[in-house]
């Protein structure tokens, strides 16, 4: 069964219990550490926190005239934002602190997103505004329409994807993805696959190691930069149309015909790189 | 002078264009050129034969069987584009983004893969013919349902749509001009795709 509760009820919606609107508020719950933490402001700068307690906090400021309620169901802690018609511009700031290990579900209309030390999987998007990850693990998908992503220091099944913003994954490992329509691509892992990078417009610059088979690098107009490990074993299947392709490995270095698969070091799995007018240029730890 | 394209031109046709000034612009643009107007009845005269006609090449059946094939899940119970409740959570699969057409979308392949039939050398794959009305129908909700004023989002998603609208123009150029050509056909089924997960990103 369902259980609401006002965990905050700030200075303007609650007259005669005024509290300045500058002032913080604090709510805390108790909760397990495998819940689930879901939260939607409309327009704000939301920072989410792992932490190693089996509870949820949420810190906010600058939020005077709004109210966060909590549902509670079956290990689903849903924290729910209510503003008056005359407070939807107000940005306001929220810290939200969780356990460490409980899965994270945020979505919000315009402001920053940042979320860090979590590691049971997060979900996170924004139609204005940014989204910034660092040190998550688990499945991780990180999104903003009309904004910059960017994911460091996490591992695990990891989506970083824009519309119009630059996507930048560094020292990612696991099954890496980034995705974006007019924004650059800018990738550094450890030994990671598969790597998938596709841009439209944009440019991929990827530096790492490639693990296992199915990456795959892929633009319409962007150029497509692959600094890849002096020891990496792999075959580049280059599909470009009107761009060039440049190999500079193992002593090796001069243009490369397009469709003619590109064996580095030992060969072994395949990789694609696909573009229609953008170059291509591929560096082996040189 | 600027003119509408055909997906534009069926849209108006079939007065599902939300936007009221595309509307009018449209309207007032038909009354003075020729080269549209003459347009307009040629989709008009498509859009009643489309149901009835034989097919002309064989290719056609084909296109028609993929493009039902392909499209045979975009019908959601309400539209999205309407202001309905019909919007489906976020689909992480990969072809989860069909839920987002909106349900008029197919009554307009009829229009749509005629228009591209009548131009197109019988010379061209038909499952490229079913991708590009594939494509067309999503473009047109994108068009629809975004603008280049007003949320950044929605610019946003304006933008990717018109960029790749040009891209899928290139590359259907290149394939009149080296039919089959896998890379081309590859290039385009990419951008395809990249623009039907656009549909994913539209501002609620």
């Amino acid at each position: 069964m369902m259980r609401s509760v006002m965990i905050a009820c700030f200075a303007v919606a609650c007259a005669g219990t005024a509290t300045p609107a500058t002032a913080q508020q604090q709510i805390d719950e108790a909760m397990p550490a495998s819940g689930v933490v879901v939260f939607q402001p409309s327009k704000a700068q939301l920072e989410v926190v792992g932490w190693a307690r089996d509870s949820v906090r949420l810190v906010a400021r600058n939020a005077a005239g709004i109210v966060v309620e909590l549902d509670r169901s079956a290990g689903v802690f849903e924290l729910h934002e209510r503003r008056a018609e005359r407070d939807t511009a107000v940005l306001a700031s929220y810290t939200l602190y969780v356990p460490a290990t409980a899965t994270v579900r945020v979505r919000m209309q315009a402001g920053e997103i940042s979320l860090r030390n979590l590691r049971g999987g997060v979900r996170a998007g924004i139609v204005e505004g940014s989204v910034l990850g660092d040190s998550l693990s688990g499945d991780v998908e990180l999104s903003s329409v009309a904004g910059p992503v960017e994911l460091r220091r996490s591992s695990g099944r990891l989506l970083a994807r824009s519309v119009a913003g630059d996507v930048v994954m560094s020292q990612v490992t696991g099954i890496v993805r980034a995705r974006s329509t007019s924004g650059d691509l800018t990738i550094a892992t450890g030994l990671a696959g598969p790597v998938e990078a596709e841009t439209y417009s944009g440019v991929i610059s990827f530096e790492g190691a490639l693990a296992g088979a199915g990456s795959s690098f892929a633009t319409h107009s962007g150029d497509i930069h692959l600094r890849l490990s002096a020891a990496q074993d792999a075959v580049a299947l280059v599909t470009n149309v009107e761009g060039r392709v440049t190999l500079m490995c193992g002593g090796r270095a001069g243009r490369v015909a397009a469709g003619q698969p590109v064996v580095l070091g030992d060969g072994g799995e395949s990789f694609d790189v696909i573009t229609f007018t953008g170059n291509v240029r591929i560096n082996c730890g040189d | 002078m600027k003119h509408p394209d055909d997906v534009l031109l069926s849209a108006w046709l079939e007065d599902d264009l939300d936007d009221a000034a595309q509307r009018a612009w449209i309207s007032d643009h038909v009354e003075v050129c020729i080269q549209c107007r003459d347009a307009v009845q040629e989709l008009t005269a498509l859009a009643r034969r489309a149901g009835e006609e034989p097919p002309e090449w064989p290719g056609k059946e084909a296109a028609w069987e993929l493009l039902r094939e392909r499209l045979g899940g975009a019908q959601p119970s309400t539209s999205p584009m309407r202001g309905g409740t019909g919007r489906p959570k976020y689909k992480g699969a990969r072809w989860g983004w069909r839920l987002w057409l909106p349900t008029g979308a197919a009554a307009s392949l009829a229009v749509i893969l005629a228009a591209l039939l009548m131009r197109s050398p019988a010379s061209v794959d038909p499952s490229v013919l079913a991708l590009l009305a594939e494509d067309a129908v999503v473009a047109r909700t994108l068009e629809s349902a975004t603008g280049s004023e007003g949320a950044a989002g929605s610019q946003a998603v304006w933008s990717a749509n018109r960029m790749i609208s040009q891209g899928v123009d290139d590359l259907e150029r290149a394939l009149r001009a080296r039919p089959g050509d896998p890379a081309l056909t590859m290039l385009l089924r990419r951008a395809v795709e990249h623009r039907a997960q656009l549909l994913t990103e539209m501002p609620r």
